[in-house]
């Protein structure tokens, strides 16, 4: 008894101290979390600026590292093991913890860190072979040994980092979660290459089009769904001459789609993303007032925190670069030197497609290819969950690729691709080469040199905008193109003929391209590639609604002396050749109904057509269209029964040419033939409804960005208070000023080519830092609201001084 | 005494130190030099509050970012918590919190385990 009373107090500590120092569910370690000394207050940053002598284990040279006043970093290494041991340890200085969650994303690791729910997202992404192809990369990294090299001094550069770290020093999102980072490959910057390929060449919406064509017919389909738009300005410029002998085309086959057995089954699926898209152009020096090229680039992506990109400067005796580099892997993916800049857009090509399986038996060891029985194989998964319990998956693939799915089921994470179909994607390429694109570009001193790197590259597909300071300009759409018939995967594929297969792949030469052509620029902006006239290949089928590419088209076509303000007001420009297209229509069917006039209807009569910040008028017509979008198609095409919609420019052709199409009356309706006018007003006036609920009486609270509710996001969806929302700026999807709700411009860059040394203005929305706790975290979100620039600092070398660098650190190797 | 006993070696050892190291510090404090429970008890509690929210202080005023908030925002589930005042009650409170439960309770342990 007297003990007890000695110890009661010790034996509630003990469990206290326990319970505050481990997390929960997703309830953090308290104890530790608000410990001054370990907990998040260590996060909030007092000493902003780096300076110092560092010495680190695994340097051959002294390292100097610059800072500017947006803490980007300027290395200057005195070769290149060093420089890329530098980048290592810088970016993982400021984006550790993004860098690896990345890793965990495509390894379908996410589990371990936030527990169960995350499994079935996992699961996807484990079966379509991210994580496997990163492996089997690494494993043929000996063929490309420079790489390798580099490879391998950019992870020392983030263990270097990483050992240097204790409790206090980790990242806030480790701290919340609960866990610690671990030690940085090669293999995880393949894994965020792999995640790049995921977002950019990762959908498909062949599930969809074989359901449109098993309820509406091969020929219906096609005429609604054309592979080559009216109205398309493409990438290379129509009547652009071919520039080598094509190989022969496979013929199209007799049957092209491979129907799945039960319909019925299946489920609401997630619209497709269309706001996944980029705008790149270059101006010849013939329109530049400077007389020689000015490129522009920017990359639309989900907009988070930690940012995309992280800006840098690397500096060696074999390469001087800018630009924007992605966290966790080597050299700069987006930028600019000396000589040359360069830019990337997506292509979205068709390299994603699924096959019919048919097994032997329930075993699935076998399955019917070419006439004969072929062996699968089979590969163990292990999901670690949160806490330690295990689950084991079987993943069985054939020559196609991995089957993601036997079931349909709600479960499923990726519910665009059918149950019972091999997948096969350009992801699983396993060449270890890639990377040279890039850091070839890097290097790159002329049209020569771009054209070489570009020869590397296998996936996502982007296409690749250049300029250099001896006046070219040009462009590639470029990737791992395989070679197919016609239209080859615009459905579902049959996995047991041998004509289904994918027939090899277009040589890198054949790739579509164009230098300096006679209008004087190169744009893109996710539009169809070539008019099918004058290339021989099926890239693809389906691309970006034509409003971006023709409105920047229409911009650079009148453009002369242009500058990079002229360039960056076309970044910004706010333009609705949607509202310009079908606006005028719109109205006039409107005014034909019994509509009554409305202070909305005046509005957008007076419209500038620009989706400002502050356009009431933008907020009604993007609503407006939305919803006449659904109102003519979701009868015939519902989305909640894994349907697509026709493009906006071609129900545009109905509404201009074929009035009175039997597309506009809703099926749904018995006793009723609806006209254009009856929709056009029903959507109109369901418009001034859906806004009035939401947003009270017309008023300053309609104003665009108010309701398009532009943010960046923190990677973690829970951690609100980390994100950005309600940002007031223009754009919308139809608007090269692409900013939506959560997408948008992930990096602006403009680049004034110059024989002596180039100018170059850029910004990204966000900031160096990962920290929440950094005023660097989010300092340049202001500069990217209101569309400007930051001028980038590009030093000649390391003794060049700036009035812009703050601040300098010095890497020395440790004896 | 005790107070500042606490305050100086836990404030030493918190720098190199896990996070709970203030406990055991209140403890071999208590258990050398407390006379009575309640004396080990606020004595320990005061001081590793003081040690806590003091330094919490000193970062949360040296820094031009203001953490309270975003914390405040990431535990209630939104974009900016409750109110500003709102905010660094429930930071700086749960901070104080802590920080008075485990000094207090390992200062009573410290004391206590002198009976046996």
């Amino acid at each position: 008894m007297k003990i007890l009373r000695a110890i009661w107090p010790t034996l509630l500590l003990l469990p206290l101290l326990y319970l505050l120092g481990t997390s929960h569910g997703s309830v953090p370690a308290l104890g530790k979390l608000f410990s001054p000394f370990t907990g998040f207050w260590q996060n909030t940053e007092l000493e902003e600026l780096r300076e110092g002598n560092l010495e680190l284990k695994g340097l051959q040279e002294e390292v100097t590292i610059k800072y500017d006043e947006n803490r980007i970093p300027h290395i200057f290494a005195k070769n290149d093991a060093d420089l890329y041991f530098a980048q290592g340890y810088t970016v993982a200085s400021d984006r550790l913890w993004q860098m690896e969650f990345y890793t965990l994303v495509a390894a379908g690791r996410l589990t371990e860190v936030v527990g169960e729910r995350a499994l079935a997202y996992d699961q996807y992404n484990r079966r379509s072979g991210m994580g496997f192809t990163a492996e089997e990369i690494n494993k043929r990294m000996d063929e490309a040994p420079e790489i390798l090299s580099y490879l391998e001094s950019y992870a020392a550069g983030v263990n270097a980092y990483v050992a240097s770290l204790s409790e206090k020093d980790l990242p806030i999102e480790y701290k919340m979660l609960g866990y610690s980072p671990e030690k940085w490959t090669p293999k995880k910057s393949m894994l965020i290459l792999m995640n790049m390929r995921n977002q950019l060449n990762g959908g498909s919406i062949d599930f969809k089009m074989t359901q449109l064509v098993q309820k509406y017919g091969l020929d219906l389909v096609n005429e609604l769904f054309p592979k080559y738009p009216k109205n398309a300005e493409p990438i290379i410029p129509n009547g652009s001459p071919l520039l080598f002998e094509p190989m022969d085309i496979p013929e199209v086959p007799d049957q092209i789609v491979a129907f799945p057995k039960d319909n019925s089954v299946a489920m609401n699926l997630e619209a497709p993303r269309p706001e996944i898209g980029s705008n790149n152009w270059a101006v010849a020096g013939a329109k530049s007032a400077s007389g020689l090229p000015i490129l522009s680039n920017d990359p639309h992506l989900g907009l988070s925190f930690p940012s995309i990109w992280y800006q840098i400067q690397l500096h060696s005796p074999t390469v001087n670069v800018y630009g924007s580099a992605l966290p966790g892997v080597p050299g700069v993916t987006i930028g600019f030197n000396k000589d040359i800049a360069w830019g990337v857009t997506n292509v979205g090509p068709d390299v994603m497609d699924f096959f019919k399986i048919k097994f032997k038996d329930d075993g699935k060891n076998e399955y019917w290819h070419d006439n004969q029985w072929k062996n699968t194989s089979k590969r163990a998964e292990t999901y670690v969950i949160k806490g330690g319990e295990t689950i084991t998956d079987t993943l069985i693939s054939t020559h196609h690729g991995p089957v993601i799915y036997f079931e349909n089921s709600k479960g499923n994470f990726n519910k665009s691709v059918p149950a019972g179909y091999a997948m096969q994607w350009i992801t699983h390429d396993t060449s270890p080469e890639d990377l040279n694109c890039f850091l070839g570009l890097n290097k790159a001193k002329n049209y020569a040199d771009y054209r070489e790197a570009l020869t590397h590259y296998i996936a996502p597909a982007q296409n690749f905008i250049f300029a250099s300071n001896e006046n070219d300009i040009a462009i590639t759409p470029n990737g791992k193109f395989p070679l197919k018939w016609e239209e080859q995967g615009k459905f579902l594929l049959d996995g047991t003929r041998t004509d289904h297969d994918w027939q090899g792949y277009l040589p890198a030469e054949h790739n579509p391209h164009v230098k300096n052509p006679e209008r004087g620029y190169v744009s893109s902006a996710n539009q169809s590639i070539n008019n099918p006239d004058d290339y021989p290949y099926y890239i693809d089928w389906h691309s970006a609604d034509p409003y971006r590419g023709t409105q920047i088209n229409k911009r650079l076509a009148i453009m002369e002396s242009a500058t990079a303000d002229s360039l960056r007001s076309v970044q910004n420009d706010n333009y609705s050749l949607a509202g310009e297209w079908f606006l005028p229509p719109l109205l006039e069917a409107l005014n034909k109904s019994e509509t009554p006039h409305s202070e909305a209807q005046s509005l957008l009569k007076g419209w500038d057509y620009r989706n400002k910040a502050n356009s009431i008028a933008a907020t009604i017509f993007e609503t407006w269209i939305n919803i006449l979008m659904t109102n003519i198609w979701d009868d015939e095409f519902p989305l909640s029964e894994n349907f697509f919609y026709p493009r906006e420019d071609k129900t545009l052709q109905f509404i201009l040419e074929e009035p009175d199409s039997k597309w506009f009356d809703n099926v749904k309706t018995k006793n009723k033939v609806e006209s254009l006018e009856d929709i056009v007003s029903i959507s109109f006036n369901e418009t001034i409804d859906s806004l009035q609920k939401t947003y009270g009486s017309l008023s300053e609270s309609w104003e665009w960005y108010k309701v398009k509710q532009t943010g960046i996001r923190h990677l973690i969806p829970a951690f609100k208070a980390f994100s950005k929302e309600g940002l007031p700026n223009g754009g919308g999807k139809r608007i090269v000023n692409a900013s939506t709700g959560k997408w948008g411009p992930s990096w602006r860059m403009i680049v004034e080519l110059d024989k002596e040394w180039p100018r170059a203005y850029g910004v990204y929305p966000g900031g160096q830092s990962g920290n929440p706790g950094s005023k660097y975290y989010d300092n340049m979100v202001d500069t990217w609201t209101k569309g400007q620039l930051n001028e980038l600092l590009f030093l000649k070398n390391e003794t060049e001084e700036s009035s812009s660098i703050l601040s300098s650190q010095k890497l020395t190797p440790s004896k | 005494m005790i107070y500042l006993a606490i305050l100086i070696f836990g404030a030493i050892l918190s720098v190199l130190g896990p996070w709970w190291i203030a406990a055991p510090v209140a403890f071999i404090a208590c258990r050398l030099k407390a006379r009575n429970s309640k004396q080990a008890f606020w004595n320990a509690a005061l001081s590793v509050l003081t040690l806590w929210v003091g330094y919490a202080l000193y970062t949360h005023f040296g820094s031009g970012v203001n953490m309270v908030n975003k914390m405040a925002g990431v535990l209630t589930s939104s974009t900016d918590g409750i109110s500003s005042m709102g905010n660094i009650a429930l930071i700086f409170g749960l901070t104080a919190l802590i920080s008075f439960l485990i000094g207090g309770m390992a200062g009573l342990a410290g004391y206590k385990i002198k009976q046996i």
